[in-house]
């Protein structure tokens, strides 16, 4: 007992002593980090699957996931020193830090791959059940491929979806399947005996020319009698199931970050947002073992965009989805005693009416009042500097751009297109005033001709008058993590300590704006070659 | 001593690692380190694994289309028959989905019972054709009456056994979308008995034959008729816009005692007028029975119209008024609770009526309430409708959509 005693007081005191000492620095001399290292090998990796039904009641009464404290808000965990979403087995940078040519932008994930229209489609196998039809493809150099199709009434809307979705996905720096707009006749079809059919009950058979027949009986035809469908191509590797928006995979050493303080999932709520993507769900994702330079890690993609831009997949969306919970006591409990009378304001919403679009709008789109089908702890962990990382991305799209890569969904009705097009325009400039507006939105930070240079996106986008800004430059103390004022310094320019100092200091310079109590702090490293912007806070 | 140098190890663990890591990625390295060591097999839940199987299997699916086409059916009898199931039989999957079979025989707690058959071809000619053989033996021991005529006493409460067998044969053509036209031709059975409810004095103790003809000798019809129906609902089972409209004529002829021949008209109309992108509804219902027995003739009691029940006036008790026509106006306004519950209020009105002279909207009985519906996709699986009226409030557990 005694022993026991004194080890604890020795190891207290050492530990209170030495901690101070062994304190991690704020900055390593390799931040900013814009990549992870390479992941760490996974053994061997048990596929498992998550149950829709359990993850909507899950996350509907109970709510899983650390959530934000009032107290001290718990910001992202895996931002570099700049507050960017380093590359990884989830994320990589690509428009939002090196912006895309448009031909780069439409192209998205594909490769250049869709199903060869030479020669014949061996159906491999076929379902009834689940959110829409669809048949599984070797085409003839027997790269498989999964064909899925729209609703009847809704020719081209959840096909275009899927293809518009997985390219914007993709420019945002996700993980996606490649998918194809294609056109096929039904004689391309060709069964083999080994061609599989479930039906809506899950009974698997050998499948028959009348199954292909009853298939694309409910599937809408061009004028030219072919068919059209979305080719999804395989996702290369060994699927291991979806990922969860909150907690890490206790099988994978790679995920150290709780997912729902993952930035790029927190931001993901404002692409959503802008896309109309509610069916954002744990369902929607996929984990792939995958192997690159000898090494098996697990890589995280979104998949099924087939409900974006106002399809339902197999009808137009609701027009409650993206508004409201499937279900929410509060907005149910008030619809119910107000009989009615109260009406939310998306049930005031116009649409205009494209077969090929479904429910899409902008008139009443709030961004900060978006909902996916049920809640999701990364989009309600967000923070102003995660949805301002997005919402920055997603200014980046040009009208023209948007515009291309709507023009990837191939659809008929020029108008229908225009009116997405238009839409998303709207969309982000909503949120880009809704989410510039929430922090200092300054960005692009770089020492340029002695003076600490930057750009306000509010104003560069016209959402903002030019304003003045006050500047006060501190000496920072990194390994210490302390900020002292250097006395009669602001603007600009670079304090004089700032430009003799040595090689290795750290200095910061605390930006904010007149009656305002947001703060963008700069963090500079004293480099050989001079003075390097190597840390973003950003306070609201 | 053993244990001082361990907890010193320790201790001091993470504080000498953290002073080895001099970078970043040295940082994330040492987490990923620290997590290998404490991997485990990524397990989810037993209620979530019985979840998935219940998706995966199709278990849902499976018991509602049951085993090679047999299933329990739930439900399906006439108001106040109690709770009600029996094994159904159908297949919708023969002659490549163009024949549908179906057979159920289903009984109740109160002993109600119905065994049916249906034999339907329902896409013949592309679609433009469609035939449907049905046969149907009803025995039901406590069917209520209250006398005839819209002033009857709710005290005057009675019951009869009704049993009946139908043949009938359907048949019509499409011509354009949402229309059918089309004949039926059938053959029915009736007896009448003492009812079966111990609290209530059985029909024919306390009415005579002149009020409620038929109730001494039941008959067998031969029946044939037209019908002409437009139904552009979006969704049958739980509307929220377009209309369904229906005009059937039959002619009852009387086969054994030459007696209680007549011509019957049914009329109905519903209409749904969504507001608030569907979010809201007014739903709308007329519907009218009338008869017409010609010279030396009747209207047999038992193949009057009602009004009273789950259906139609909905603060009334079932079959609560009997007469050779009928008329009923229903209106209800639903909106949407959340994505699987509308919540509606109602106003049911109708009387019955001896004579097509009286058809008019005079004298009306009122019913008033409000419901919950409960619906996947937006058909209804569930109701639940509480109504009030002058002789009191029903409840109503429904397993389909009142209209």
């Amino acid at each position: 007992m005694v022993q026991i005693q004194q080890c604890v007081l020795i190891g207290a005191a050492l530990y209170l002593t030495s901690a101070a000492s062994a304190q991690a620095p704020r900055f390593y001399p390799d931040d900013p980090v814009w990549r992870e290292p390479e992941p760490r090998a996974v053994g061997d990796i048990k596929p498992r699957k998550l149950s829709d039904y359990y993850d909507f009641f899950l996350h509907t009464f109970a709510h899983p996931g650390e959530h934000q404290s009032l107290r001290e808000p718990v910001t992202a965990k895996n931002p570099n020193t700049l507050g960017e979403v380093p590359d990884s087995s989830w994320y990589t940078n690509r428009h939002g830090r090196h912006p895309m040519t448009v031909d780069e932008l439409v192209r998205g994930p594909d490769t250049g791959n869709p199903p060869s229209p030479e020669g014949p489609w061996r159906v491999t196998k076929a379902k009834t059940a689940g959110v829409t039809p669809g048949l599984e493809i070797d085409d003839a150099r027997g790269v498989h491929y999964w064909l899925k199709f729209d609703p009847a009434a809704n020719p081209e809307m959840s096909t275009a979806a899927d293809v518009i979705g997985s390219a914007f996905f993709y420019d945002l720096g996700y993980y996606v399947p490649e998918n194809y707009i294609v056109y096929f006749d039904r004689k391309q079809l060709v069964l083999t005996p080994k061609s599989t059919y479930t039906d809506r009950l899950g009974r698997k058979r050998t499948m028959s020319e009348r199954d292909v027949e009853e298939i694309l009986l409910n599937v809408p035809r061009n004028r030219d009698g072919r068919y059209r469908a979305v080719a999804s191509v395989r996702i290369p590797g060994q699927g291991v199931g979806e990922f969860r928006f909150f907690g890490t995979r206790q099988d994978d050493p790679n995920d150290t970050v709780p997912h729902e303080h993952r930035r790029e999932l927190r931001g993901y709520f404002v692409f959503c947002a802008w896309l109309d993507h509610e069916d954002s769900r744990a369902i929607n994702t996929y984990d792939t073992v995958v192997e690159e330079n000898g090494v098996r890690f697990i890589r995280h993609y979104l998949i099924d965009f087939g409900s974006l831009l106002g399809s339902g997949s197999t009808k137009p969306n609701s027009p409650r989805s993206g508004n409201e919970y499937l279900f929410a006591p509060k907005p149910s409990l008030i619809q119910f005693v107000s009989l009615g009378l109260y009406v939310p304001r998306w049930a005031k919403a116009h649409y205009p009416d494209f077969p090929s679009v479904g429910r899409l709008e902008y008139r009443i789109f709030d961004p900060e009042k978006f909902k996916p089908d049920y809640p999701n702890p990364a989009f309600a962990n967000r923070l102003p500097d995660d949805t301002f990382w997005a919402a920055r991305q997603v200014m980046m799209f040009t009208d023209d751009q948007i515009r291309a890569i709507v023009k990837k969904g191939a659809f008929s009705d020029p108008q229908a297109a225009e009116w997405i097009v238009e839409c998303l325009v709207a969309r982000r400039d909503k949120i880009g005033r809704t989410y510039f507006a929430r922090v200092l939105p300054l960005d692009h930070f770089q020492v340029k001709d002695g003076q600490l240079d930057f750009e306000d996106l509010a104003v560069r986008y016209g959402l903002a008058q030019a304003r003045p800004y006050q500047i006060q430059w501190l000496r920072f103390e990194n390994p210490a993590n302390r900020m002292t004022p250097l006395g009669g310094q602001s603007g600009a320019a670079l304090p004089d300590a700032v430009k003799s100092a040595a090689p290795g200091e750290y200095y910061a310079a605390e930006i904010g704006a007149p009656e305002s109590r947001q703060k963008v702090t700069a963090y500079l490293r004293v480099t050989p070659g001079g003075p390097e912007v190597v840390g973003i806070d950003r306070t609201w | 001593m053993w244990l001082r140098i361990w907890c010193l190890a320790a201790l001091l663990a993470p504080v000498l690692a953290a002073a080895e890591i001099d970078s970043r990625k040295g940082q994330i390295e040492a987490d990923r380190e620290a997590k290998a060591s404490q991997l485990s097999a990524e397990e989810t839940s037993r209620f979530e694994r019985i979840l998935l199987r219940i998706r995966e299997d199709k278990i849902l699916e499976r018991f509602s289309a049951g085993v090679a086409g047999f299933r329990m059916k739930l439900g399906g009898l006439v108001s106040g028959s109690g709770f009600a199931m029996g094994p159904e039989y159908l297949r919708r999957d023969l002659a490549g989905g163009r024949v549908m079979v179906r057979g159920s025989a289903v009984a109740s707690l109160k002993q109600y019972q119905l065994y049916d058959l249906e034999l339907g071809v329902p896409k013949l000619a592309g679609d433009r054709l469609f035939l449907d053989l049905y046969a149907v033996h009803r025995n039901f021991p406590r069917i209520d009456y209250y006398g005839p005529g819209p002033s009857s006493y709710k005290t005057g409460r009675s019951d009869f056994r009704l049993e009946d067998t139908a043949y009938s044969i359907k048949s019509g053509v499409s011509p354009i979308r949402h229309m059918e036209l089309g004949g039926l031709l059938g053959y029915l059975q009736v007896n009448v008995g003492p009812g079966g409810d111990p609290r209530f004095v059985s029909s024919e103790q306390i009415y005579t034959p002149v009020m409620a003809p038929g109730l001494d000798h039941q008959s067998n019809f031969l029946r044939g008729g037209f019908f002409a129906r437009y139904d552009y609902r979006d969704i049958p089972g739980g509307p929220r816009k377009g209309g369904n409209y229906l005009v059937e004529w039959s002619q009852y002829s009387d086969q054994k005692l030459g007696s209680y021949s007549f011509q019957k008209l049914d009329l109905e109309a519903q209409q749904y007028v969504p507001f608030f992108n569907e979010r809201r509804v007014f739903a709308f219902r007329a519907k009218s029975v009338l008869t017409d027995a010609g010279a030396g003739q009747q209207v047999p009691f038992y193949l009057q119209p009602t009004l009273g029940g789950s259906e139609d006036l909905r603060g009334f008790r079932p079959f609560r008024f009997y007469d050779n026509n009928m008329i009923a106006l229903n209106a209800e306004y639903r909106w949407e609770t959340f994505s699987g519950l509308d919540t509606a209020l109602f106003v049911d009105s109708g009387k019955v009526f001896h004579h097509w002279s009286q058809w008019n909207l005079h004298s009306l009985e009122v019913a008033y309430g409000f419901g919950l519906r409960f619906n996947v996709q937006n058909s209804v699986f569930l109701r639940v409708d509480v109504g009030f009226s002058h002789e009191g409030f029903q409840v109503w557990f429904k397993f389909n959509n009142v209209f």
